[in-house]
Formats: structure tokens, C-alpha cells, sequence
């Protein structure tokens, strides 16, 4: 197997003087796609903050590609390929979604490779190249979401995060979304996503890690996750 | 005179729409420009042009260079640092004024005026130097505009006042964008500051009333909202025209404080808010 393109050691993270997440290690292979899962508050929202840089580490390594992450400042990962879709869809409301789509490759440098992942994207997402001049606080929550997940891989990502993707959302636009991540994914974008909703974010998963207060509990293929009951009680607690 | 307001304004509505600061030190960035167009003028002997040409550079560089050295550091310390960096700009300006009196004296410096002489039509005259106050203002506010919604740093600007994490996701950097802004801010102010000079003298306190009537045409506006801030400019200089008309030329600065009060109580989040939202239904 070749190197890992994310690993993750011994991570340890803090919010002031409560910590959240106690010696995290993970490993997340090219290509794969793998689910992060838990109860609201077990650290996996902020494990994925903790890789962009946005929340500060304790302790612990994260590196991509087998680069050291510490050595860069959040603002700097988006061009080594890693983009995170936040739990909070992270769009901008006063901005058209073309505007938005613009902000997400801001890194880009080339006009041409800018243009072509428009194109990738406006035909991923139909629905926002009929609203691209439209502000984007006036879409609705499902179309937000596809924006979200657009802007973020206009910088055509190597690695994608996505948190929450279901959040607040019909099942059947969830159901359209999960098609949209496999699309995604057969063009070789490697995946964490984080979800509320183990069935169906373990059925388009690989593997899937589950935490419980800040840790680590369970790991293991996303077909025998589904069946383990050790995942429920992660979340029910029995 | 709108036109100049509108300018002043946007300059301040500017830092707070990205950075959510009030710059208190803005008056005194104002009373720099001022000085240094009155000692432009008296020592050099430079010609307007050049004065704001300068004028925009220094302040600019000024603008920029505060807020590397004096903001960055508390920004970088505190997680919640919009009172602070409020704080450190009161601080500033009171540093400010007191070197200004040190090293300009608290006399009044000014000069008749850039150019003299007036246009007449038919009854009508208007001086000269008024005009190019109007056509520059107008520029300047026209320059801004498109710097803000055709660039690709007016863009990472919008984009940092609106969101700031998901700006920072998407490969922004919010210090230099902070810092650009602060100069930008400054660069803004140093043409009024320049332009008014003549009016409104040289002296340590200049720019009390300029920030104030830039507070009162923010709050018009709300905060951090640029094109309010512009039509605010314009009706606070028809205001203050009628005002000093029809009641007294004394009541003149009083009005941008008239303002500032029915604004408050009547469009809290300002006029431009209700105008935008007009817009998008």
C-alpha cells in the first residue's frame, strides 16, 4: 500500500482549557472515502478544524502528502489540495453564487484551469449554473449545500472534507447529494465526510471511524460498521 | 460637499465592514494628510496633483504599516479581538494628537485656498476649488467602487466581511487583507484630508469633526455597508447646506449629529440596510 495521503498522530486539541480530542490517530488513503461518525460534540467537527488549521493542536502531527501541516498557515492549505466544506456551509450570503464559486478558486492561477472547473462544477450542480448571478443567502437550504460543496472544489481538491452534508436537509436532496459525492469521487478526490446520519453516509463510505468523546472508539470497514451495534451505542450510549 | 463626506464615510465603513472595528485614530489619519498638505504647499511649494498623489502614498503606507505594527500583534494574541484592536486605535489617536501638537504647534495652519477664482454662469457661481473637491470625491468614490466589485481583491475584501473562516477556507489571506484595507482606509481619507485643508485648517484636532460626521454617515448607511455609506455622504452634504440655508450656518456640523440620532432611533441598522433589502425583493 503507498503512503497514506493524510495521516494523523496522536492528535490532541483544546478548546481554552477543555480539551476535546484525546490522542487521535488516523490514516486516510488516496481515493478512499472515509466516514468520520458521533454524537454531536465527540470531536469530529473539530478534529476536521483541527486539519485546516483553523483550531490549534495541542499535540500531535497531522501531515498530507507527507508534509507537516504545522509549518502552514490555514489560508495556505487550500492550495496543497486541502478544502473543507464546513459544517456552517461556509458561503458568502451578499455574493452571486458565481461570485462564490470565484471566492473558492481563489487560488487558482490559471484563467483556463479556473474556467474548466466551472464547467466541472455548473455540470455537477445544473441547478446553480441556472442561479449563478443570484445572491447566494437567497438559495434554498438543499441549493446553499451544493454551493458548498461546489465553491469547494473549484480548487479542484485532492482532499475534500465534508461536514454535515445532510444537515437540515430533505432525505431526498441528501439522497441527490450522496450521488453527487460518488461522481465526485470517481474523479479521484480522496473524502472525510462527517455525518448525523450513519446509514447513508456509511453507504457511500469506505471506512468509517467512530468517536466518542474525543476519541477513537471504533474503526473498521463501512459494511461491518453498519452492523456492529458498537456504533449505535456510540451515539445512544447503550 | 456630499461628495467629500461620502469619501470619509466609505473610508471608515470600509475597516469595520472587514476587520468589525471602529477606527477611533481615523480623524487623526485625517489630520495628518491635512498636515502634510499644508507643509506641501507652504515649504514645497507642490501643486495640488501631487500633494494627493503623495498624500494617498504616505497615507496608505501609514495605514498599512499601523495596522502590521500596532494590530496585527493583538490580533494575533486574542482570539475575540475587536474590543482590543478598538482600544489600541483610541490609544492611537490620543498619541497622535498629542504629536501633533509637539511637533506642529496647536496653531491654526491653512491657506486661502488650492486654486482661486470662480466659474459664473448667468447668477450662478461656483469657486473652482469647489468644483475640483466635487470631481475628485466623485472619482475617488467611483475608483473605490469598482476597486471593491471588479477586482479580484475587491472580491477576497467582500468576501472577508462577509465570512470570515470561510474566506480563510478558501485560501484568503486575512492578514493582508486586513492590512491593505487599513491602508486603503487611509489612502481614502487623505484626499479630503488634502482637499479640506483650505477650509478646515491644520491643527492637532482636525479631524474630530470629520470622524464624526463619518460615524453619522456609517450609521446612515449601516455599518459597513459602502454604497449606504456614499448615499449617506451626499444627503448629510444636502442636509448641512439646507440646515446652514434656512436655519443657521452655526447649526451646520450639528447636523451630522441630528442625523446620528434618528438614525438611531429610527433605522438602527441603518438606511442603506432597508434600501438593499428593497433591491433583492
Amino acid at each position: 500500500m503507498s503512503a497514506p495521503l493524510l495521516e494523523i498522530e496522536g492528535l490532541c486539541a483544546a478548546y481554552g482549557d477543555l480539551q476535546v480530542l484525546w490522542d487521535v490517530s488516523l490514516d486516510v488513503q488516496e481515493r478512499e472515502i472515509i466516514a468520520l461518525l458521533g454524537a454531536n460534540g465527540a470531536g469530529k467537527s473539530t478534529l476536521l478544524r483541527c486539519i485546516t488549521g483553523l483550531n490549534a493542536i495541542v499535540r500531535g502531527r497531522i501531515s498530507l502528502g507527507g508534509r507537516d501541516l504545522s509549518e502552514l498557515p490555514p489560508h495556505r492549505r487550500v492550495k496543497e489540495g486541502l478544502v473543507l466544506v464546513p459544517e456552517e456551509r461556509g458561503i458568502f450570503p451578499d455574493l452571486s453564487v458565481e461570485e462564490n464559486l470565484k471566492v473558492g478558486g481563489f487560488t487558482v492561477a490559471a484563467k483556463a484551469d479556473l474556467m474548466s472547473a466551472f464547467d466541472w462544477v455548473y455540470d455537477l450542480f445544473p441547478i446553480l449554473s441556472d442561479r449563478r448571478r443570484q445572491k447566494a443567502g437567497s438559495l434554498s437550504g438543499g441549493e446553499q449545500q451544493m454551493l458548498s460543496i461546489a465553491k469547494g472544489l473549484v480548487s479542484r481538491p485532492k482532499l475534500l472534507m465534508v461536514d454535515e452534508l445532510s444537515l437540515g436537509l430533505a432525505p431526498v436532496i441528501v439522497l441527490k447529494l450522496l450521488e453527487l459525492i460518488k461522481r465526485v469521487h470517481e474523479n479521484g478526490v480522496t473524502m472525510i465526510l462527517v455525518d448525523q446520519n450513519v446509514e447513508k453516509i456509511l453507504s457511500v463510505s469506505h471506512r468509517g471511524c467512530v468517536f466518542e468523546n474525543g476519541r477513537i472508539v471504533l474503526q473498521g470497514a463501512a459494511g461491518e460498521l453498519i452492523n456492529d451495534p458498537r456504533t449505535k451505542k456510540a451515539y445512544l450510549g447503550r | 460637499m456630499g461628495a467629500v463626506y461620502a469619501v470619509i464615510g466609505v473610508g471608515f465603513t470600509l475597516i469595520f465592514g472587514i476587520m468589525r472595528i471602529l477606527n477611533f485614530a481615523y480623524g487623526e489619519m485625517f489630520m495628518i494628510a491635512s498636515y502634510l498638505a499644508y507643509f506641501g504647499v507652504t515649504s514645497f511649494q507642490l501643486p495640488l496633483w501631487l500633494l494627493i498623489i503623495l498624500a494617498m502614498a504616505v497615507m496608505f503606507l501609514i495605514g498599512f504599516g499601523t495596522e502590521k505594527a500596532l494590530i496585527l500583534p493583538v490580533r494575533i494574541k486574542l482570539a475575540d479581538w475587536s474590543v482590543p484592536v478598538i482600544l489600541v486605535t483610541l490609544g492611537l489617536q490620543i498619541i497622535l494628537q498629542n504629536l501633533a501638537l509637539i511637533l506642529g504647534g496647536g496653531d491654526f495652519l491653512g491657506i486661502p485656498a488650492y486654486i482661486m477664482g470662480s466659474l459664473h454662469i448667468g447668477l450662478f457661481s461656483v469657486s473652482y476649488e469647489r468644483m475640483i473637491i466635487f470631481a475628485l470625491s466623485l472619482l475617488t468614490l467611483v475608483g473605490t467602487w469598482l476597486l471593491i466589485n471588479k477586482t479580484g481583491f475587491g472580491l477576497a475584501l467582500r468576501a472577508v466581511s462577509q465570512n470570515r473562516d470561510a474566506a480563510v477556507l478558501s485560501g484568503i489571506n486575512t492578514n493582508t487583507v486586513y492590512a491593505m484595507s487599513f491602508g486603503l482606509s487611509g489612502l481614502l481619507v487623505s484626499i479630503p484630508g488634502v482637499l479640506l485643508m483650505p477650509h478646515l485648517y491644520a491643527y492637532p484636532t482636525v479631524g474630530q469633526v470629520p470622524i464624526m460626521k463619518a460615524f453619522a454617515v456609517t450609521l446612515f448607511g449601516g455599518m459597513g455597508n459602502v454604497s449606504g455609506a456614499i448615499i449617506g455622504g451626499f444627503i448629510l452634504g444636502i442636509a448641512e447646506t439646507l440646515a446652514s440655508a434656512y436655519v443657521s450656518a452655526l447649526v451646520k456640523d450639528g447636523v451630522a449629529f441630528a442625523i446620528m440620532i434618528l438614525v438611531l432611533i429610527f433605522y438602527p441598522s441603518g438606511v442603506g440596510a432597508l434600501l438593499t433589502r428593497r433591491k433583492v425583493r
